[in-house]
This record gives structure tokens, sequence and C-alpha cells, in this order.
């Protein structure tokens, strides 16, 4: 989790991540951005994030988009 | 912070004696006459009357068939016939909304021109566009059904509309679109009907757009390229589905959308595009019902567009060529494959439009010679805003003796003919450098990079007599400089590889090179972005 702040925070220093659930919502992340994210969680974590799960609800905070990623590695 | 005038059909009473059918009947006619009058005016008025019930735009808000959208327009038109405002540059703040098209139509419908804003604009910079264009008006916001004009108001605006229509002076804008000069000033560009119409004339009869066609809207309604959507639709008489920018987000959702709402015809940037290969959706969302792709504003990387000619065998992909000193674009390029090095082509001029390599003052008829686009065409903009001296250099006389007279629109790219006689774009001039004694175009290093395994994105700055590449993608540095060596002369090898997440973006979704350049001169390149 420590490790996906710190990436997220590089991406949008001025975002609290620990409290926002409204990444997606707000527009604070774009297109762009969700790319960033899925090629650094590969990365990082060597996990994929297919297309059926890039929806607001895996994006709108860390701590989902981190549960998302534990989810994923489970199912391995 | 806006001067907001939605709100101008408040308190109107109308006549109850005349019953609400009898007026509503009464105003679509007006209404319809007032709308008449400018589609006639930009050629695209034959019949309106039999297609008042097609559905034309599709927003978040819903349908709007041309019957309720020249009502809209109507309304918008009024509003500044009222207020006695003339030949006047008007701002509309560009929500990707049927009202934002409305207000354009309105504005124009009244004799006005319009200059589209983006609704993220800061504050200051707003100032300075106004004040730059002389701009009093700014509109955002809905033209609401319920709230009507009167008849009498209508019959009355429509006069004064026909009187004004008539007086038009020749060389009144139609719009002007603002870009980021390379001083960082925005600059405005003055857009003409004559182009407009001469552009869209020609662009859909060379890729016959019909009533069957079914635009999906990506292109934000501030830039101009929009304009190959919004005018393609009013021609042709078509749906386009304005796409939110949330949708981007969702890419299942967006490929569900195109697919449930028929879609069959995508201008995008190649940005845009690339969001759908990258993510591939193509494996897990049904996107066969798009039949066009057309794309425009930058290269399309060859693994993303391969991917996409892949996904979708049967689907004709173009590559369009302009830029924003024309309506629309002058060139075109059908892909049939995708190069296995290189560039797509620019290829061939849209009919409208002729297409000169010159150099030194000769114009270019072998292949493989590096020489300058000129474009002549009736769709070239008349010029930039309060900039003779930039309009002179720019939109010239024959740049050779052996051209005919009239105006040239000097591009700025350097291109060769290929083995087909096709442009195939070679690299900006000004992106042409001097290193150890050569001349380089870092295009070329940029299309031979893009063509390794594995790099997504690059782009090549020159800095203090060193050529720097910056790339996205799944390569490390070592095995990109080993593979560089490999396929590039020497001396155009890069100095220095910068891994980076992504690429920063200006605003008009192109790699922002000039923010590559502070990193450089900053030696800012900390952790951010960096892998």
């Amino acid at each position: 989790m420590d490790e996906l702040l710190e990436f997220l925070e590089e991406l949008h220093p001025d975002v609290d991540y620990e409290t926002c659930d409204t990444l997606i919502d707000d527009g604070i992340l774009d297109s762009f951005d969700i790319i960033s994210i899925i090629s650094e969680v590969a990365d990082m974590f060597d996990v994929t994030i297919s297309a059926e799960y890039i929806v607001p609800e895996n994006f709108n905070s860390a701590q989902a988009l981190y549960d998302l990623i534990t989810y994923l590695e489970d199912e391995g | 912070m806006f001067m907001l005038i939605h709100d101008f059909i408040h308190g109107r009473v109308v006549d109850v004696r005349m019953g609400v059918a009898a007026i509503y009947a009464m105003q679509v006619v007006r209404d319809y006459r007032m709308f008449q009058n400018v589609m006639d005016h930009l050629g695209f008025g034959e019949n309106l009357k039999d297609d008042f019930d097609t559905v034309l735009f599709i927003d978040k808000d819903g349908r709007v068939t041309f019957g309720e959208f020249c009502q809209r327009v109507a309304r918008a038109a009024s509003y500044f016939i009222e207020k006695g405002v003339l030949h006047q540059p008007v701002a509309v703040v560009a929500d990707h909304c049927t009202d934002t098209l409305a207000w354009y139509l309105g504005v124009l419908a009244s004799g006005n021109y319009y200059v589209p804003v983006n609704p993220d604009i800061k504050e200051e910079k707003l100032e300075k566009i106004k004040s730059l264009a002389g701009i009093e008006i700014v509109c955002r916001g809905g033209i609401d059904m319920p709230r009507r004009l009167s008849g009498d108001e209508l019959e009355a605006a429509f006069r004064s509309f026909q009187e004004i229509y008539r007086n038009v002076p020749a060389g009144l804008p139609m719009y002007v679109i603002f870009t980021s000069g390379s001083t960082g000033e925005p600059k405005g560009i003055i857009k003409t009907h004559q182009g407009m119409m001469s552009f869209i004339d020609a662009y859909v009869r060379e890729f016959q757009f019909n009533r069957e066609t079914c635009l999906g809207s990506q292109t934000p309604f501030y830039f101009d390229a929009s304009a190959k959507d919004v005018y393609t639709a009013l021609k042709v008489r078509c749906p386009m589905h304005m796409l939110d920018s949330k949708l981007f987000l969702t890419p299942l959702k967006l490929g569900e959308y195109i697919r449930d709402n028929h879609i069959n015809t995508l201008q995008w940037v190649p940005s845009a595009l690339s969001i759908i290969s990258t993510l591939k959706v193509f494996e897990k969302a049904d996107l066969t019902t798009i039949r066009k792709v057309l794309f425009v504003g930058e290269v399309f990387p060859p693994k993303q567009l391969r991917a996409w000619m892949e996904a979708l065998p049967d689907t004709e992909f173009v590559n369009l060529y302009g830029s924003s000193e024309m309506s629309g674009i002058c060139a075109f390029y059908r892909v049939g494959k995708v190069p296995a090095e290189g560039n797509v082509p620019i290829g061939y001029p849209l009919s409208n439009s002729r297409l000169y390599l010159v150099d030194d003052g000769k114009v270019i008829r072998e292949t493989e010679t590096v020489g300058e686009i000129y474009v002549a065409s009736d769709a070239l903009a008349a010029g930039y805003l309060n900039d003779a001296e930039k309009t002179a250099a720019v939109f010239t006389g024959p740049p050779s003796p052996e051209l005919p007279e009239g105006t040239y629109y000097r591009s700025g790219d350097l291109a060769k003919y290929g083995p087909n006689e096709e442009l195939v774009f070679v690299s900006r001039r000004d992106y042409q450098i001097k290193h150890m004694g050569h001349r380089i175009e870092l295009g070329e290093i940029e299309a031979i990079t893009l063509d390794v395994a594995g790099v997504e994105k690059c782009c090549c700055v020159y800095q203090n007599s060193k050529i720097i590449l910056f790339y996205t993608g799944d390569i490390d540095k070592a095995d990109l400089s080993r593979q560089l060596r490999e396929r590039l002369l020497s001396y155009m090898v890069p100095n220095k590889l910068v891994p980076m997440e992504t690429l920063p973006l200006n605003a008009n979704g192109k790699i922002d090179r000039t923010r590559l350049l502070d990193k450089v001169m900053d030696k800012a390149i900390g952790r951010k972005g960096i892998k």
C-alpha cells in the first residue's frame, strides 16, 4: 500500500489519498493517469488490470485501487 | 465569473388567447425560417423541413431533433438581435453539449461570429482573449425549451435577421479559434464561412458520409478539429453522439456505448483512440459497428494503429492532415497497411486543396527530395487576428515562380514524395537541427524510435548540443540504446535517453515539447514521472 501511495502522490502531489474517495467523480484522475496507473501496477505488483475492472468504483480512492490489486493477486 | 445570458427568455408574456398549440406551431415555422437562413448560407439548407423529426444531436441530456435544434438556434440568435449585437465576436464556453452548438449557430444566424472557449480556461487567460478579440459577451449554458419567445418577438427577430444577413460583410469571420502561440501569447486564427463550405463539401464527398453515418464525437468543441463532426452532421443530417469525457475513464462502458448506439464513425485524436487499444478493450467489447476511423492531429503510434486494424479488419482507417490555419483538413491517406517503419503517409490532397513541396523556390516533383509543404485552398483561414506581420509571413504569395498567383499557406512541415506520389511527413521545419555538422530531423529519430518494440511514445528535443530522447513504454534504457545504435546513423543516436511514465501534453493534446525542454533546462528531472 505504501508503495502504491507513493506512486499516486507523485502523480498528483496535491491530493490527500488517505481521505479522498472521489478521484474519478471529481475529475482528479484523467484517462492518461489511468493508463499510467495500470502500467505502474503491472510493474509493481505483477498484476494486470483488464478493461472490465476499469470502472470508477475501483479508482475513486487509493484504498479501492489497493483492494482491487489484492483481489486480482488472489485470483492470480 | 461569466456573464451568463441563458436567462434572456425569462419573463416573456405569451398571448394566451391564441392558444398554446397555435403559438407553438407558429413558432416552429418562424424558428425554422431563421435557422433555414443560416443553413442556406452555409450551403446546408435544402429541404430542411423534411428532416424536422430526424435525430441530430445526442448529449447526456438526451436527443434533439433538427426541428428542436433550429428552435434553440433561433432563440439564441434572438438574444443578439434584440440587444443590437451585430458583426461582433461572441465567446461561447464550449461544454460538450448540444446547447454549445446552438449558441454557435445562433451567433452566426444573428450576423456575428463565435470564439470557442475551453470551459477550464483560467480567468486571466479568458480576459486576455476577450481583450485581444474585443469580446464583450460570453455565453454559456442551457437554452431551455419551455422558455419560449412570443410569436411577435420572433417575427420581429426574423425580419431584422433577414436584414442583417443580407448585409453581412463578405470578410466577416465565421469563428476565431485561439491556440497557444510559441511565445505563450494566445494566437487567434480567423476562419471564414467560405472556407467551411469549401471544406465540408469536399470532405463529405471524399468519405461518402450520409444519413447512415453515426458520429461519436470526442474532440472538444473548443478545438477547431471538432468542426469535422459538427458540420458533417449538419450537412448530411446524421446523428452525432457527444461522448462524455468520463466515458474515456471507463473503456468498457465506452465500448458498450459505441456498440449500443450503432456509432460507426470516429474522428478522434490518436491519443483517444490509443486508450481503447492500450487497455485492450477489443478483447472484451464488440466494436465491429465502427466502419470508419479518421484520425488527425498527431502521429498515431504504429503499434496502436496496428492493434486497431487487426481488431477491425473491415474498417476504413484514414490519416488526416491539416492545421488550424484552414477549415478542416487538406490531405488524407487511406491506410491499407501500417508501414513497417516510418510514419503513415500524409497522402493526397483533398479535392478543394492543392499541396506543393517547395525547396529554395523550386517545386519538387521527384520522389525522396525533402521540401516544405505549401497549401493553396479555398478553405484557408483569413489570417491571424490583429497580427498582419505574422499573417504575411505564413499566408504568402506563390513560393515559386513556377506556381500560379494566389495565397499559399506555409505549413512549416517538411515532407517528401513516396513511391506512389503520396506525401510523406518528415518533420517540422523547426525540429530540424544541426548536430556535429549534420542536418538532422528530430522527427526522423522519433519515427525510428517508435518502431522499436516496447516503445509507446517518444519525443526528441535538442539542447546544449545534445539530442535528448524522452520515451514511454516497456523497455529499459540499455536495451533501447542498443537497438537505436543498430538502426540510426551514429551521429543521430540520442545522447541521453529519459524513460518517462507519461509524456506531458499541451492544451491541444499533443506532446508538449516546451515542457520537456524546460525539464532539461531546469535539470528538474526528479522522481516525478520517471521510472
